[in-house]
Protein backbone atom coordinates (compact mmCIF):
# COMPACT_ATOMS: atom_id res chain seq x y z
CA UNK A 1 0.00 0.00 0.00
CA UNK A 2 2.78 2.63 1.06
CA UNK A 3 4.96 1.59 -2.18
CA UNK A 4 1.26 2.18 -4.40
CA UNK A 5 1.34 5.64 -2.22
CA UNK A 6 4.77 6.69 -3.09
CA UNK A 7 4.20 6.27 -7.20
CA UNK A 8 1.17 8.95 -6.48
CA UNK A 9 1.95 11.06 -4.40
CA UNK A 10 4.98 13.50 -2.91
CA UNK A 11 7.63 11.52 -0.99
CA UNK A 12 8.00 12.96 2.44
CA UNK A 13 11.57 13.37 2.31
CA UNK A 14 10.58 16.17 -1.17
CA UNK A 15 8.55 17.32 0.84
CA UNK A 16 10.20 18.50 3.65
CA UNK A 17 13.20 19.61 1.11
CA UNK A 18 9.92 21.49 -0.39
CA UNK A 19 8.83 23.41 2.29
CA UNK A 20 11.95 24.25 3.43
CA UNK A 21 12.58 25.95 0.23
CA UNK A 22 15.87 24.33 -0.58
CA UNK A 23 14.58 21.46 -3.24
CA UNK A 24 16.50 21.05 -6.78
CA UNK A 25 15.24 23.74 -9.22
CA UNK A 26 14.48 20.62 -11.58
CA UNK A 27 11.45 19.03 -10.19
CA UNK A 28 9.95 22.48 -8.14
CA UNK A 29 7.61 23.00 -11.32
CA UNK A 30 6.27 19.40 -11.17
CA UNK A 31 6.09 19.52 -7.06
CA UNK A 32 4.31 23.04 -7.08
CA UNK A 33 1.74 21.58 -10.22
CA UNK A 34 0.82 18.01 -7.85
CA UNK A 35 0.30 19.96 -4.89
CA UNK A 36 -1.72 22.35 -6.56
CA UNK A 37 -3.81 19.41 -7.38
CA UNK A 38 -3.42 16.84 -4.63
CA UNK A 39 -5.33 17.77 -1.33
CA UNK A 40 -3.84 14.98 0.28
CA UNK A 41 -0.47 16.47 -0.89
CA UNK A 42 -1.31 19.89 0.45
CA UNK A 43 -2.33 18.37 3.63
CA UNK A 44 1.23 16.82 4.03
CA UNK A 45 2.85 20.25 3.28
CA UNK A 46 0.61 22.21 5.77
CA UNK A 47 1.92 19.55 8.43
CA UNK A 48 5.21 19.90 7.47
CA UNK A 49 5.08 23.43 7.31
CA UNK A 50 3.07 23.17 10.97
CA UNK A 51 6.31 21.12 12.37
CA UNK A 52 8.55 23.09 11.06
CA UNK A 53 7.45 26.55 12.37
CA UNK A 54 6.80 24.73 16.01
CA UNK A 55 10.22 23.48 16.09
CA UNK A 56 11.31 27.38 15.19
CA UNK A 57 9.65 28.65 17.61
CA UNK A 58 10.81 26.37 20.47
CA UNK A 59 14.55 27.27 19.31
CA UNK A 60 13.92 30.48 19.36
CA UNK A 61 14.78 32.97 23.16
CA UNK A 62 14.37 36.38 23.36
CA UNK A 63 12.18 39.69 23.28
CA UNK A 64 11.98 42.63 21.09
CA UNK A 65 13.98 45.37 21.10
CA UNK A 66 13.11 48.23 22.53
CA UNK A 67 11.29 50.48 20.46
CA UNK A 68 10.62 48.29 17.46
CA UNK A 69 6.73 47.50 18.90
CA UNK A 70 6.47 51.66 18.32
CA UNK A 71 8.22 51.59 15.69
CA UNK A 72 6.01 49.20 13.82
CA UNK A 73 2.61 50.46 14.65
CA UNK A 74 3.61 53.70 14.34
CA UNK A 75 4.17 52.19 10.32
CA UNK A 76 0.64 50.83 10.30
CA UNK A 77 -0.55 54.01 11.08
CA UNK A 78 1.41 56.09 8.34
CA UNK A 79 0.17 53.06 5.96
CA UNK A 80 -3.17 53.92 6.58
CA UNK A 81 -3.02 57.60 6.57
CA UNK A 82 -0.64 57.00 2.69
CA UNK A 83 -3.68 58.61 1.08
CA UNK A 84 -3.55 62.22 2.62
CA UNK A 85 0.08 62.07 2.54
CA UNK A 86 0.11 61.33 -1.26
CA UNK A 87 -2.16 64.66 -1.70
CA UNK A 88 0.37 66.14 0.47
CA UNK A 89 2.82 65.06 -2.32
CA UNK A 90 1.19 66.37 -4.93
CA UNK A 91 0.99 69.60 -3.65
CA UNK A 92 4.66 69.64 -3.21
CA UNK A 93 5.14 69.52 -6.68
CA UNK A 94 2.97 71.99 -7.87
CA UNK A 95 5.00 74.49 -5.38
CA UNK A 96 8.16 73.29 -7.20
CA UNK A 97 6.90 74.28 -10.49
CA UNK A 98 5.08 77.75 -9.12
CA UNK A 99 8.53 78.34 -7.92
CA UNK A 100 10.38 77.59 -11.76
CA UNK A 101 7.78 80.04 -13.53
CA UNK A 102 9.01 82.65 -10.41
CA UNK A 103 12.71 81.93 -11.79
CA UNK A 104 11.87 82.70 -15.24
CA UNK A 105 10.51 86.39 -14.06
CA UNK A 106 14.28 86.94 -12.37
CA UNK A 107 15.91 86.55 -15.42
CA UNK A 108 15.01 90.51 -16.57
CA UNK A 109 17.00 91.73 -12.87
CA UNK A 110 20.01 93.61 -12.55
CA UNK A 111 23.50 91.98 -11.92
CA UNK A 112 23.30 90.85 -8.19
CA UNK A 113 19.72 89.13 -8.42
CA UNK A 114 21.21 87.68 -11.76
CA UNK A 115 24.22 85.81 -9.77
CA UNK A 116 21.56 85.04 -7.28
CA UNK A 117 19.22 83.67 -10.43
CA UNK A 118 22.92 81.72 -11.29
CA UNK A 119 22.71 80.09 -8.15
CA UNK A 120 19.04 79.18 -8.35
CA UNK A 121 19.84 77.46 -11.30
CA UNK A 122 22.55 74.97 -10.06
CA UNK A 123 20.31 74.41 -7.12
CA UNK A 124 17.37 73.43 -9.23
CA UNK A 125 19.30 71.72 -11.88
CA UNK A 126 20.28 69.67 -8.28
CA UNK A 127 16.65 69.06 -7.12
CA UNK A 128 15.45 68.64 -10.70
CA UNK A 129 18.30 65.90 -11.02
CA UNK A 130 16.92 64.53 -7.63
CA UNK A 131 13.44 64.40 -9.12
CA UNK A 132 14.32 62.63 -11.99
CA UNK A 133 16.20 59.97 -10.42
CA UNK A 134 13.80 59.59 -7.69
CA UNK A 135 10.85 59.25 -10.69
CA UNK A 136 13.26 56.88 -12.50
CA UNK A 137 13.26 55.39 -8.70
CA UNK A 138 9.73 55.09 -8.09
CA UNK A 139 9.19 54.05 -12.04
CA UNK A 140 11.32 51.18 -10.94
CA UNK A 141 8.87 50.41 -8.11
CA UNK A 142 6.22 50.92 -9.90
CA UNK A 143 7.36 47.71 -12.49
CA UNK A 144 8.62 45.65 -9.68
CA UNK A 145 4.89 46.25 -7.81
CA UNK A 146 3.20 44.95 -11.12
CA UNK A 147 5.06 42.22 -11.48
CA UNK A 148 4.41 41.09 -7.58
CA UNK A 149 0.59 42.17 -8.42
CA UNK A 150 0.33 40.11 -11.24
CA UNK A 151 1.88 37.12 -9.31
CA UNK A 152 -0.36 37.78 -6.59
CA UNK A 153 -3.26 37.57 -8.94
CA UNK A 154 -2.17 34.12 -10.65
CA UNK A 155 -1.62 32.61 -7.57
CA UNK A 156 -5.08 33.81 -6.25
CA UNK A 157 -6.60 32.92 -9.51
CA UNK A 158 -5.13 29.51 -9.07
CA UNK A 159 -6.37 29.16 -5.25
CA UNK A 160 -9.68 30.34 -6.60
CA UNK A 161 -9.56 27.65 -9.37
CA UNK A 162 -8.91 24.68 -7.25
CA UNK A 163 -11.74 25.67 -4.46
CA UNK A 164 -13.88 26.23 -7.34
CA UNK A 165 -16.67 24.17 -8.56
CA UNK A 166 -18.14 23.23 -11.93
CA UNK A 167 -14.48 22.71 -13.13
CA UNK A 168 -13.69 18.90 -15.16
CA UNK A 169 -10.87 16.16 -13.89
CA UNK A 170 -9.67 13.96 -16.52
CA UNK A 171 -7.19 10.92 -15.09
CA UNK A 172 -5.56 10.58 -18.70
CA UNK A 173 -3.69 7.17 -19.46
CA UNK A 174 -1.49 5.89 -22.38
CA UNK A 175 -3.70 5.37 -25.75
CA UNK A 176 -2.14 2.06 -26.12
CA UNK A 177 -1.33 0.45 -22.42
CA UNK A 178 2.46 -0.52 -23.32
CA UNK A 179 3.29 -0.86 -19.86
CA UNK A 180 0.76 1.45 -18.42
CA UNK A 181 3.48 3.86 -16.94
CA UNK A 182 2.84 7.47 -17.68
CA UNK A 183 -0.28 8.77 -16.83
CA UNK A 184 -1.41 12.60 -16.74
CA UNK A 185 -3.80 14.58 -14.86
CA UNK A 186 -5.92 18.04 -16.20
CA UNK A 187 -8.12 19.70 -14.13
CA UNK A 188 -10.06 22.47 -16.36
CA UNK A 189 -13.02 24.88 -15.88
CA UNK A 190 -14.73 25.66 -19.08
CA UNK A 191 -16.36 28.89 -17.73
CA UNK A 192 -12.98 30.55 -16.63
CA UNK A 193 -10.77 28.89 -19.30
CA UNK A 194 -8.30 27.29 -16.63
CA UNK A 195 -6.27 24.59 -16.80
CA UNK A 196 -3.90 22.79 -14.62
CA UNK A 197 -2.10 19.91 -16.53
CA UNK A 198 0.63 17.34 -14.37
CA UNK A 199 2.33 14.43 -16.13
CA UNK A 200 4.16 11.69 -14.89
CA UNK A 201 6.31 9.04 -16.14
CA UNK A 202 6.39 10.31 -19.27
CA UNK A 203 9.49 9.25 -21.40
CA UNK A 204 11.99 11.81 -22.77
CA UNK A 205 11.01 12.64 -26.49
CA UNK A 206 13.10 11.94 -29.01
CA UNK A 207 15.42 14.41 -29.97
CA UNK A 208 13.51 17.60 -32.17
CA UNK A 209 10.10 16.25 -30.60
CA UNK A 210 8.24 17.44 -27.77
CA UNK A 211 4.68 16.65 -26.46
CA UNK A 212 1.77 18.81 -26.87
CA UNK A 213 -1.44 18.89 -24.65
CA UNK A 214 -5.18 19.15 -26.22
CA UNK A 215 -8.56 20.12 -25.63
CA UNK A 216 -10.96 18.30 -28.44
CA UNK A 217 -13.58 20.20 -28.14
CA UNK A 218 -17.28 18.61 -28.09
CA UNK A 219 -19.74 18.92 -31.94
CA UNK A 220 -16.60 18.06 -33.94
CA UNK A 221 -14.57 21.25 -33.59
CA UNK A 222 -10.65 21.33 -34.21
CA UNK A 223 -8.23 20.00 -31.38
CA UNK A 224 -7.31 23.52 -29.29
CA UNK A 225 -4.06 23.66 -28.69
CA UNK A 226 -2.99 23.89 -24.46
CA UNK A 227 0.47 24.27 -24.76
CA UNK A 228 3.76 22.31 -24.72
CA UNK A 229 4.43 19.92 -22.12
CA UNK A 230 8.24 19.10 -22.03
CA UNK A 231 8.83 16.58 -19.39
CA UNK A 232 12.02 16.35 -16.91
CA UNK A 233 14.41 14.11 -16.75
CA UNK A 234 12.63 12.26 -14.00
CA UNK A 235 9.19 12.05 -16.58
CA UNK A 236 6.94 15.01 -14.77
CA UNK A 237 5.80 17.46 -16.74
CA UNK A 238 3.12 20.39 -15.88
CA UNK A 239 1.63 23.20 -17.39
CA UNK A 240 -0.13 25.53 -15.07
CA UNK A 241 -2.86 28.10 -15.75
CA UNK A 242 -2.37 28.33 -19.45
CA UNK A 243 -3.62 31.32 -21.81
CA UNK A 244 -6.60 29.07 -23.73
CA UNK A 245 -10.42 30.44 -25.22
CA UNK A 246 -13.05 30.65 -22.55
CA UNK A 247 -16.29 28.37 -23.11
CA UNK A 248 -14.52 25.48 -24.14
CA UNK A 249 -16.97 22.23 -23.53
CA UNK A 250 -13.94 19.35 -23.94
CA UNK A 251 -14.86 15.88 -25.61
CA UNK A 252 -11.49 14.72 -24.35
CA UNK A 253 -7.76 15.59 -23.96
CA UNK A 254 -4.71 14.44 -25.43
CA UNK A 255 -0.95 14.59 -25.24
CA UNK A 256 0.51 14.18 -28.57
CA UNK A 257 4.55 13.42 -29.57
CA UNK A 258 5.14 17.19 -32.07
CA UNK A 259 7.81 19.04 -33.63
CA UNK A 260 9.50 20.80 -30.71
CA UNK A 261 8.52 24.04 -32.55
CA UNK A 262 4.87 22.85 -31.94
CA UNK A 263 2.21 22.41 -33.83
CA UNK A 264 -1.35 24.35 -34.94
CA UNK A 265 -2.87 20.64 -35.03
CA UNK A 266 -2.31 17.51 -33.66
CA UNK A 267 -0.19 15.51 -36.06
CA UNK A 268 2.08 13.41 -34.34
CA UNK A 269 1.24 10.03 -31.79
CA UNK A 270 -1.05 10.07 -28.80
CA UNK A 271 0.58 9.46 -25.87
CA UNK A 272 -2.16 9.97 -23.09
CA UNK A 273 -5.59 10.48 -23.69
CA UNK A 274 -8.50 10.96 -21.43
CA UNK A 275 -12.41 11.86 -21.54
CA UNK B 1 -9.98 37.38 19.79
CA UNK B 2 -9.29 34.69 17.03
CA UNK B 3 -7.01 34.93 14.36
CA UNK B 4 -9.82 35.28 12.21
CA UNK B 5 -11.20 37.82 14.21
CA UNK B 6 -8.57 39.80 13.96
CA UNK B 7 -8.37 39.97 10.23
CA UNK B 8 -11.72 40.42 9.61
CA UNK B 9 -11.16 43.63 11.73
CA UNK B 10 -7.93 44.53 9.88
CA UNK B 11 -9.70 44.04 6.77
CA UNK B 12 -12.13 46.60 7.83
CA UNK B 13 -9.46 48.84 8.74
CA UNK B 14 -9.01 48.50 12.26
CA UNK B 15 -5.56 49.97 13.31
CA UNK B 16 -5.88 48.40 17.34
CA UNK B 17 -6.51 44.47 15.50
CA UNK B 18 -3.44 45.30 13.83
CA UNK B 19 -1.35 46.09 16.70
CA UNK B 20 -3.04 43.01 18.77
CA UNK B 21 -2.06 40.98 16.14
CA UNK B 22 1.87 42.46 16.57
CA UNK B 23 1.44 42.01 20.14
CA UNK B 24 0.67 38.42 19.56
CA UNK B 25 2.83 37.32 16.94
CA UNK B 26 5.51 40.08 16.68
CA UNK B 27 8.16 38.94 18.88
CA UNK B 28 8.12 35.12 17.63
CA UNK B 29 8.34 36.73 14.18
CA UNK B 30 11.26 39.07 14.98
CA UNK B 31 13.37 36.56 16.65
CA UNK B 32 12.80 34.20 13.25
CA UNK B 33 14.25 36.73 11.52
CA UNK B 34 16.83 37.22 13.99
CA UNK B 35 17.51 33.75 13.94
CA UNK B 36 18.05 34.13 10.29
CA UNK B 37 19.51 37.37 9.57
CA UNK B 38 21.46 37.89 12.70
CA UNK B 39 21.08 41.92 11.94
CA UNK B 40 18.91 43.62 14.31
CA UNK B 41 18.14 46.18 11.83
CA UNK B 42 17.91 43.70 8.72
CA UNK B 43 15.23 41.17 11.08
CA UNK B 44 13.23 44.40 12.10
CA UNK B 45 13.12 45.00 8.07
CA UNK B 46 11.83 41.60 7.58
CA UNK B 47 9.16 41.96 9.93
CA UNK B 48 7.87 45.45 8.76
CA UNK B 49 7.56 43.71 5.32
CA UNK B 50 5.48 40.90 6.99
CA UNK B 51 3.50 42.81 8.95
CA UNK B 52 2.89 45.36 6.41
CA UNK B 53 1.94 42.98 3.61
CA UNK B 54 -0.81 41.59 6.42
CA UNK B 55 -2.44 45.06 7.07
CA UNK B 56 -2.44 45.65 3.08
CA UNK B 57 -3.72 42.52 2.00
CA UNK B 58 -5.34 41.14 4.66
CA UNK B 59 -8.11 39.13 2.47
CA UNK B 60 -5.33 37.41 1.24
CA UNK B 61 -4.86 35.19 4.50
CA UNK B 62 -8.13 34.78 5.51
CA UNK B 63 -8.58 31.89 3.58
CA UNK B 64 -5.94 30.33 5.74
CA UNK B 65 -8.23 30.10 8.81
CA UNK B 66 -6.36 29.35 12.00
CA UNK B 67 -2.68 28.95 10.25
CA UNK B 68 -1.94 32.39 10.94
CA UNK B 69 1.05 31.67 13.21
CA UNK B 70 3.01 29.04 11.41
CA UNK B 71 2.41 31.17 7.81
CA UNK B 72 3.90 33.86 9.74
CA UNK B 73 7.15 32.20 10.67
CA UNK B 74 7.48 30.66 7.52
CA UNK B 75 6.69 33.81 5.56
CA UNK B 76 9.28 35.54 7.54
CA UNK B 77 11.81 33.05 7.31
CA UNK B 78 11.10 33.24 3.76
CA UNK B 79 11.00 37.11 3.77
CA UNK B 80 14.43 36.87 6.03
CA UNK B 81 16.60 34.83 3.37
CA UNK B 82 15.36 36.63 0.79
CA UNK B 83 16.93 39.35 2.24
CA UNK B 84 20.27 37.43 2.52
CA UNK B 85 20.34 35.91 -1.24
CA UNK B 86 18.75 39.17 -2.79
CA UNK B 87 16.27 37.12 -4.32
CA UNK B 88 12.40 36.37 -4.56
CA UNK B 89 12.61 32.70 -5.26
CA UNK B 90 10.36 32.10 -2.57
CA UNK B 91 7.15 33.68 -2.93
CA UNK B 92 5.72 31.14 -4.88
CA UNK B 93 5.97 29.01 -1.64
CA UNK B 94 4.56 31.99 0.35
CA UNK B 95 1.64 31.75 -1.66
CA UNK B 96 1.02 28.07 -1.61
CA UNK B 97 0.96 27.66 2.08
CA UNK B 98 -2.29 26.36 2.61
CA UNK B 99 -5.11 25.63 5.17
CA UNK B 100 -5.00 22.73 8.02
CA UNK B 101 -7.48 21.23 10.37
CA UNK B 102 -6.42 22.44 13.58
CA UNK B 103 -6.30 25.41 14.87
CA UNK B 104 -2.73 27.06 14.68
CA UNK B 105 -3.38 30.13 15.58
CA UNK B 106 -2.83 30.04 18.70
CA UNK B 107 -0.99 26.77 19.04
CA UNK B 108 2.37 27.81 17.69
CA UNK B 109 3.00 30.16 20.80
CA UNK B 110 1.56 27.65 23.01
CA UNK B 111 3.95 26.91 26.01
CA UNK B 112 2.81 23.40 26.81
CA UNK B 113 3.13 22.54 23.21
CA UNK B 114 6.48 24.62 22.42
CA UNK B 115 7.24 22.30 25.46
CA UNK B 116 6.29 18.93 24.00
CA UNK B 117 8.21 20.47 20.74
CA UNK B 118 11.24 21.17 22.61
CA UNK B 119 11.25 17.86 24.26
CA UNK B 120 10.68 15.77 20.75
CA UNK B 121 13.52 18.62 19.62
CA UNK B 122 16.05 17.43 22.61
CA UNK B 123 15.49 13.91 21.25
CA UNK B 124 16.96 14.70 17.92
CA UNK B 125 20.79 13.44 17.40
CA UNK B 126 23.04 16.69 16.89
CA UNK B 127 23.34 15.94 13.21
CA UNK B 128 19.66 16.45 12.79
CA UNK B 129 19.57 19.76 14.58
CA UNK B 130 22.42 20.81 13.21
CA UNK B 131 20.91 19.86 9.33
CA UNK B 132 17.71 21.40 10.44
CA UNK B 133 19.31 24.54 11.75
CA UNK B 134 21.02 25.13 8.64
CA UNK B 135 18.30 24.38 6.41
CA UNK B 136 15.58 26.41 8.35
CA UNK B 137 17.48 29.35 9.81
CA UNK B 138 20.09 29.32 6.76
CA UNK B 139 18.15 28.19 4.35
CA UNK B 140 21.61 25.98 3.12
CA UNK B 141 20.63 23.23 0.35
CA UNK B 142 21.51 19.68 1.07
CA UNK B 143 24.66 19.45 -0.90
CA UNK B 144 25.77 22.70 1.38
CA UNK B 145 24.99 21.23 4.52
CA UNK B 146 26.51 17.79 3.52
CA UNK B 147 29.77 20.08 2.37
CA UNK B 148 30.07 21.10 5.87
CA UNK B 149 29.20 18.47 7.56
CA UNK B 150 31.39 15.83 5.27
CA UNK B 151 27.94 13.62 4.43
CA UNK B 152 26.55 12.58 1.54
CA UNK B 153 23.37 14.92 0.44
CA UNK B 154 21.41 11.79 0.23
CA UNK B 155 22.10 11.27 4.48
CA UNK B 156 21.27 15.03 5.14
CA UNK B 157 18.08 14.39 3.08
CA UNK B 158 17.13 11.44 5.20
CA UNK B 159 18.58 13.53 8.36
CA UNK B 160 15.74 16.36 7.58
CA UNK B 161 13.02 14.13 6.70
CA UNK B 162 13.40 12.09 9.99
CA UNK B 163 14.11 15.36 12.47
CA UNK B 164 10.81 16.96 10.75
CA UNK B 165 9.03 13.58 11.48
CA UNK B 166 9.93 13.59 15.22
CA UNK B 167 8.54 16.92 15.47
CA UNK B 168 5.50 16.14 13.58
CA UNK B 169 5.09 13.20 15.98
CA UNK B 170 5.01 15.25 18.96
CA UNK B 171 2.43 17.43 17.81
CA UNK B 172 0.52 15.43 16.35
CA UNK B 173 0.37 13.27 19.87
Amino acid sequence: MSEIRQELHIVEEDLVLYALGIHSDARLHGITAHIALCTLCRAQLAAVDRALAGWSASQLTGELPEGLRDRAIARFRAEAAAPAQQVRAARQKGILLGRIANFRESLTEPLPFQIAAGALIILLAIVGWDDFRHIFEIRQVIHQSQRFQTEALRMESLEAFLHGTGGVSVTMHPRMTEGGEPTGQVLFSPDSGQLLFRGENLPLPVAGKTYMLWITPLGGKPPVSVGICMPDSKGNAAIILPKIPLSIQPLSFTVTEEDAAGAAAPTGPVVLIGQ
Amino acid sequence: MTDTQLLEAITAGDQTAMTTLFDRYGTLAYLTALAVLEDPGQAEDAVHQIFLTIWRQPAGFSSRNGSLASWLVIAVRNRALDIRRRTTRQELLENLLVAEPRNMGRTVEDDFLIERIAASSNALSQTQKDSLTLAFFKGLNTADIAGRSQTSPESVKASLCSAVSTIRKALEA
